[in-house]
């Protein structure tokens, strides 16, 4: 099989040769600077280190990289507005594009948010009159033909293509997570005008993006967080009301522009929603953080597998950073047996990797992917 | 007339105007405010924190119910001061050094002070020396720390370190939360408690306050 078949076969739930892996190929599945130079030293790497987002500090792995670790997926980021991505407010500091402003702070590895523009006491006209991003940049879509044409004449890979999120994390940047959730039960019409203005801007990007490769990619990821630790931010009422019909929308337009499988990422215990995903058209699931309550691997794969395919499940909050290289090789053996039968399942780190990983953990859990056998293939 | 359990309704659905107007009735009625805390509060984010707890409401609603207490309680203080109102104890809570996340450490804050403790809130990217300084300068029955990233646990380990060796003639405890936290990291790195939510840790909280 090549790279490409085995993720094809995965995703439709059809036995691959062996599962496959991921680093890289999404925001979410890559790894931050610190380790990536860990990385790179290892395998003698000398290329500039290229974010692919500088909030969360997450690199564009090296193409002999991915090779070494015989990945199986390659990304296809959108390109930078012409507009200017972000405006440098400090050394350590920026506005992004939504005019969301972020610093990092000393002993962090992360920017995080410093000021939430539509913050506190605000009417539906602030909304309205908000200086919105132009979604029609034509820097979004720059690159976008020649990466896939480059990784179709030099890679067998499947290529996924990242979207925006739609509306769910840019909300909470601009009008801040305490107000953002009041606003849910309190303020509903403000916070649903500022769900329909940031999903009308994010839908004409992704709609751009699938008009210029759409029908090529393998696989088209957008994400959007909806899980806390225990359980989801809010209740499944509300993701009913304001926030499934607007992903709903979002997908629907995914699969009218392209044949590619929709993969959606949610951080967080999202066991709650897994149905309702299925029905709206979600294909793949990621990042299965089997950390997160009631994000039981084994459960998940009984009531939902041969319906929605599992994109991660390697454990970031404990086994990568704090265990053993033994106990990783045995996480990825647990998790194969556990997913991978039948197809279904394509193994990463359920968020990227962070710096508190150790090198070897890294290398053995990608390693130990291609060599394990699964007792349902001997 | 205002009463009691209009309040309780009221803390829950998040109608603030109404939270202030009824606990103003309250006080003009002659309530006490201490009963209003004890009666009208309390109970109400007892019974939205365990089911918060139990997975039955979530973050906006157990916000809303922090919130609407806090308000009471602003209006309850100018009488509680002169009344001399002793509170269930003192607090030092902060998100860790290198954490800038506060939500859950907001909530917390917000539970505990509503539930009659004193809550001195250091913010976020808090450091060694802060929390030594206002531990030494206040003399807390407790110390919270919060991180929400698995790369700050270990600024958290530091902090807990650098409290324990600058203080070690002080009697408080220490609890820690934030999703990437746990019982077996609160004991490796030396802290008294782990608080797996915002309402967990009001339960340690009355726990340590009925024994001190």
């Amino acid at each position: 099989m090549t790279h490409r078949e085995r993720i094809l076969a995965a995703i439709s739930h059809s036995q691959p040769d062996t599962v496959p892996i991921d680093l890289g190929a999404t925001r979410d599945t890559s790894i931050v600077v610190e380790g990536y130079e860990r990385l790179k030293n290892h395998f003698g790497i000398d290329s500039e280190t290229e974010l692919c987002d500088r909030m969360m500090r997450v690199v564009k792995v090296d193409e002999k990289i991915l090779q070494k670790l015989d990945i199986d997926a390659r990304s296809m980021f959108p390109g930078k507005p012409q507009k200017g991505e972000s405006k440098e407010l400090g050394p350590r500091m920026y506005r992004d594009v939504w005019g969301v402003e972020r610093e990092h702070p000393e002993g962090s590895f992360y920017f995080d948010q410093r000021k939430f523009p539509l913050a506190g006491e605000k009417a539906v006209t602030d909304i309205v009159n908000y200086q919105w991003p132009d979604p029609d940049d034509p820097g979004y879509v720059q690159g976008l033909k020649e990466r896939l044409k480059w990784i179709r004449e030099n890679t067998d890979c499947a290529a996924i293509l990242t979207l925006p999120a739609p509306f769910v994390h840019i909300s909470q940047y601009l009008r801040g997570f305490e107000d953002w959730y009041l606003d849910l039960v309190i303020n509903a019409k403000l916070i649903e005008t500022l769900f329909d203005a940031v999903l009308e801007i994010t839908m004409e990007v992704a709609r751009q993006e699938l008009l210029e490769v759409g029908q090529d990619v393998d696989i088209v990821i957008f994400a959007d967080d909806l899980g806390a630790q225990q359980g989801l931010q809010f209740s499944h009422e509300h993701y009913v009301k304001y926030v499934k019909p607007r992903h709903e929308k979002y997908v629907r337009q995914i699969h009218d522009l392209s044949p590619a499988k929709v993969l959606f990422h949610t951080c967080g215990s999202v066991a709650a929603i897994v149905e309702d995903l299925i029905e709206i058209g979600v294909d793949i699931l990621n990042p299965v953080q089997v950390s997160a309550g009631g994000m039981d691997p084994v459960e998940l794969n009984k009531k939902y597998g041969g319906r929605i395919a599992f994109w991660g499940a390697m454990d970031t909050q404990s086994v990568l950073p704090h265990g053993s290289v033994d106990d990783v090789k045995n996480m990825v053996a647990e998790r194969i047996e556990q997913m991978g039968e039948g197809g279904g399942y394509v193994l990463s780190s359920c968020h990227n990797i962070q710096p508190d990983v150790p090198l070897e953990n890294v290398l053995a859990m990608f390693h130990h992917a291609r060599e394990y056998v699964p007792s349902f293939i001997k | 007339m205002a009463t009691i359990v209009e309040l309780n309704d009221h803390i829950k659905n998040g109608k603030f105007a109404e939270v202030e107007r009824v606990a103003h009735e309250l006080l003009k009625m002659g309530m006490d405010p201490q009963e209003i805390i004890k009666d009208g509060i309390v109970p109400t984010l007892d019974d939205v924190g365990q089911k918060f707890s139990a997975g039955e409401c979530f973050i906006p609603e157990m916000l809303i119910a922090a919130k609407s207490s806090q308000k009471i309680l602003d209006i309850l203080k100018p009488r509680l001061v002169q009344e001399n109102y002793e509170p269930r104890g003192k607090v030092v809570i902060g998100t860790v050094k290198g954490d800038m996340h506060d939500i859950g450490k907001n909530m917390v804050a917000m539970l505990i002070e509503s539930a009659g403790f004193e809550v001195k809130d250091l913010g976020v990217d808090v450091s060694s020396d802060v929390f030594v300084d206002t531990i030494k300068e206040i003399k807390p029955q407790v110390v919270g720390l919060s991180c929400l990233l698995t790369t700050t646990m270990v600024n958290m380990k530091g902090i807990v370190g650098s409290i324990k060796e600058a203080t070690p003639d002080d009697d408080f405890k220490i609890i820690i939360g934030g999703p990437p936290t746990s019982e077996q990291f609160a004991r490796e790195i030396g802290a008294d408690y782990y608080g797996r939510d915002a309402y967990a840790g009001l339960e340690i909280l009355k726990g340590i306050a009925t024994v001190s």
